[in-house]
């Protein structure tokens, strides 16, 4: 695995230039992942850009490494960010009379341009081909001077240049967002039509939908708030079209509404909420698992729900594409929940992988009757045997139905002997998910038979991932992907050797652990909590991890 | 050999529970004899409601009905007309529904000319709670929450829709079921959105605005306003005019249906990200 990084301020187009290096590294079939600070205000200030690039042919793009291997900065901020970080800390290149940089490794070079020298080093290192990444330095900016520049970074960096140079894979990679893995994977699963608003991290999702839905028949709509997204999106689920709806906590409030209403009404719907720090307008920016508790019982009002947790970009694909078949099943809410940075992460990888994962689950409508005509005796809330209802969509002749949020009997009509109904009707719509057919409640690998179990979700997937795999034959890992039902048989058998569990979260108040709690009480439980926006890099996490683990645990974290 | 239609076949069979006398009991047969005289099938039309005595009109409605939550009517039919525009799709609600809580999503259902019918039961009063003051009550008004008379302007439905674009803008009474039938086929017609003020009498809580008093009131109009400052002197004199009051035709093929050859959707979703 190879880390660079590149540091300056706000305006020397740091960013273009790790656009540049991203293409091109994307282009010889590497996966990699980019990583932009954001933790420094957006007017003025300075931006960070960092690059971890996979060893050939992994599918997979490393987490976030703490350790860099090369790092070109403008000012002594840079410096003292980044020496720490350093495998070999005099890799590190800037302008002249900077404390800590080598003389060899300073030019003379102008405030504008400093990016374009940068990514000549960072290229001359990896041991890119001039050209390859001289082309597209020309066709973004003027050529003359910036070539200048860049020729000069690109000798320096062939200095330092790595044993073996960076060559072309022929792996054909592609660069997607959580964000546009949920899109892809709801388009794969039948989805046409998408209502928003927009909030941030899922304004991609409504952005995505507006260039990617008109040319397949479909189509996009901003519309005044989330109450009307999510109304919006029940009143095409309920005409038969497949939709979902997207947001972030302040959204989720709002939407609350729709969400009991659906459930009341046993029209399909599927909800994603990509957790940012919350509560109320909280950091918009930043990455918290903190929704969950709230996912798990939001709402007036006692109703079924399904909850889902992705637990990689890839994932994301996959999970949209089982929400919508299991709320057509169903007929009630299914949650996904992800975070800031699964919905935001970008990562290059193969596009073999997302084509799999696009292919991994076929459409399937469910208890929808879509067609003409049906059995008079016709009743849109009677449940069949142990299975959900038929529902009949506008359109089918005979099946015409009223969808109520008032109480209703199995016609639909409201004002019925409540005492009959309820003994009835809303003892089936309330215990109708109670066990769902879900293949992979979670991700399971490492030590199947380790005392020690590590659990996570979400942005925390890798870094489990990581750590296991870095200590063969020590650990377990369980990624949970289903959080409501809780899969209690499944997690028992995957934990039946593991005595202790480690369960990693972005919240304060060990979310998931209360969420699991039933699956695990005679456990010896540990968690792992950080709730301050940011997220762990490799090194960091392990750290904590073997913190935990030596028993030098503060009583914080236990 | 086609069947001809009747208001009847537009019926559930389930009998209203509104108190009688209730203005809403017209709306319903109003719905109901213009979708059979336009032979619209029952399954091919959507009724949505809101909350309140008059969002329970979708019970006794024969095609599909939606009953959704207080004041989202619009944003549900949004949802159903936009992804099936084959559908007639007609939303109905109090004016409560409509002009209180859901009167932010009337502004943006007028302004992306929803090709949807919105008939709202104006009764000015919420009577399902049981006779609280509402956005078009009078000032003035007495009633338990506004004990010393109501001091809040009422709401212009007509001038709010009109300044959100609206394409068109209709008024009706429901002691009028000829004039409100032929009212809601030129709404459903009309290639956008449109927004049916109806005054509906709430005979329990709001004795002061029954049929006497609209029949007194109201002045018909047999042509939509030449100009926007004829729509605005013509409610100004009289905000109890009754017709089409404002008609006008707005692009609207957002809404028609494409008919477009569905690509090899592998290869369509890989052009998107490679």
């Amino acid at each position: 695995m190879k880390s660079i990084a590149l540091f300056g301020l706000t305006g020397q187009g740091i960013e273009t230039a790790g656009e540049i290096l991203s293409h091109v590294i994307q282009s010889l079939g590497y996966s990699h992942r980019n990583w932009r600070d954001f933790s420094t205000i957006i007017r003025g200030g300075h931006t960070s850009f960092e690059m971890y690039i996979a060893d050939k042919f992994d599918s997979q793009p490393p987490p976030r490494l703490q350790s860099i291997d090369l790092a070109v900065v403008w000012t002594d901020e840079g410096v003292e960010r980044y020496i720490p970080r350093l495998k070999d800390s005099s890799k590190i290149f800037g302008p002249e009379n900077i404390k800590g940089i080598p003389t060899p490794h300073q030019g003379n070079i102008p405030k504008l341009g400093f990016n374009v020298w940068a990514l000549g080093i960072i290229s001359g290192f990896l041991g890119i081909p001039f050209e390859k990444v001289n082309n597209e330095v020309e066709m973004r900016f003027r050529k003359g001077k910036n070539t200048d520049l860049f020729e000069a970074g690109y000798q320096l960096g062939l200095t330092v240049q790595i044993e073996e140079p960076l060559n072309d894979l022929s792996i054909e990679n592609a660069t997607i967002s959580g964000n546009d893995a949920l899109c892809l994977g709801a388009i794969a699963g039948g989805v046409r039509y998408y209502y928003g608003y927009p909030i941030t991290p899922a304004s991609e999702i409504l952005e995505n939908f507006f260039k990617w839905l008109p040319p397949i028949g479909g189509g996009a709509f901003q519309v005044e708030d989330e109450m009307a997204a999510i109304h919006a999106a029940i009143g095409c689920s309920y005409a038969g079209q497949r939709t979902f709806v997207a947001t972030s906590g302040p959204g989720l409030s709002l939407m609350t509404e729709g969400l009991g209403y659906a459930a009341a009404t046993e029209i399909p719907l599927v909800l994603v909420d990509n957790q940012r720090g919350g509560p109320s307008t909280g950091m918009p920016t930043k990455t918290e698992q903190s929704d969950l508790l709230h996912l798990m019982n939001a709402g007036h009002g006692e109703f079924a729900r399904i909850l889902l947790t992705p637990t990689s970009v890839l994932d994301c694909i996959t999970v949209i594409q089982e929400a919508l078949n299991l709320s057509e099943f169903y007929q009630c809410p299914v949650i996904i929940a992800l975070d800031l940075d699964l919905a935001l992460r970008k990562i290059s990888i193969p596009w073999k992988e997302i084509e799999d994962a696009i292919k991994s689950v076929e459409i399937d409508r469910g208890r929808t009757i879509m067609d003409s005509p049906i059995d008079e005796k016709y009743k849109r809330f009677e449940s069949a045997g142990t299975a959900p209802p038929l529902r009949t969509v506008p359109g089918v002749k005979g099946g015409a139905y009223v969808a109520s949020g008032d109480e209703h009997d199995e016609s639909g009509f409201m004002e019925p002997d409540f005492r009959k109904i309820r003994g009835s009707l809303h003892i089936r719509r309330l215990n109708k998910a109670n066990s769902i057919h879900y293949n992979r409640p979670f991700t399971r690998f490492g030590n199947h038979d380790s005392p020690i179990t590590l659990i996570g979700t979400g942005a925390m997937g890798e870094l489990i991932e990581n750590f296991v795999k870095n200590h063969p034959g020590l650990y377990q890992g369980l990624l949970i992907r289903q959080l409501a039902p809780l899969a209690k048989e499944e997690l028992a058998e995957a934990l039946k050797d593991s005595r202790k569990v480690i369960i990693a979260e972005y919240n304060a108040k060990a979310q998931i652990r209360t969420i699991l709690k039933e699956a695990i009480k005679d456990k010896h439980i540990y968690s792992l909590l950080r709730f301050d926006g940011e997220h762990f890099t490799d090194q960091e996490f392990q750290e904590e991890i073997l913190t935990i683990l030596d028993g030098l645990t503060s009583d914080l974290t236990k | 050999m086609v069947e001809t239609l009747t208001a009847k076949d537009f019926s559930n069979g389930n009998a209203p529970t509104w108190c009688p006398g209730c203005g809403d009991y017209g709306v319903l047969r109003g719905i109901q004899s213009a979708l059979a005289k336009l032979n619209i099938q029952p399954e091919d039309s959507v009724l949505v409601s809101g909350i309140g005595c008059s969002g329970k009109i979708s019970h006794y409605f024969g095609g599909y009905s939606i009953h959704t939550t207080h004041g989202r009517t619009l944003p549900t039919a949004l949802g159903i007309k936009s992804s099936r525009p084959e559908l007639t799709v007609i939303a109905a609600g109090g004016d409560g529904d409509g002009y209180g809580i859901g009167v932010g999503h009337l502004v943006h259902a007028a302004r992306r000319n929803l090709p949807v019918t919105y008939i709202v039961m104006d009764n000015s009063v919420y009577g399902n709670t049981k006779g609280q003051t509402s956005p078009t009550s009078p000032l003035g008004y007495e009633s338990s929450t506004s004990p010393e008379g109501n001091l809040d302007q009422p709401i212009n439905p007509l001038l709010l829709a009109w300044s959100s674009g609206a394409t068109f803008i209709g008024q009706g009474f429901s002691g009028d079921i000829k004039h409100l039938e032929d009212l809601i086929i030129k709404g459903i017609q009309h290639d956008g959105f449109s927004l049916i003020n109806v005054f509906s009498p709430c005979v329990v809580f709001n004795k002061a605005q029954g049929y006497d008093f609209y029949k007194n009131i109201i002045t018909y109009h047999e042509r939509p306003a030449s100009s926007p400052q004829d729509l605005v002197s013509l409610i100004a004199e009289n905000p109890f005019s009754a017709g089409v009051l404002w008609q006008r035709q707005k692009d609207n093929t957002r809404y028609h249906k494409q008919k477009s050859e569905e690509p090899d959707l592998l290869t369509y979703l890989k052009t998107r990200i490679v």
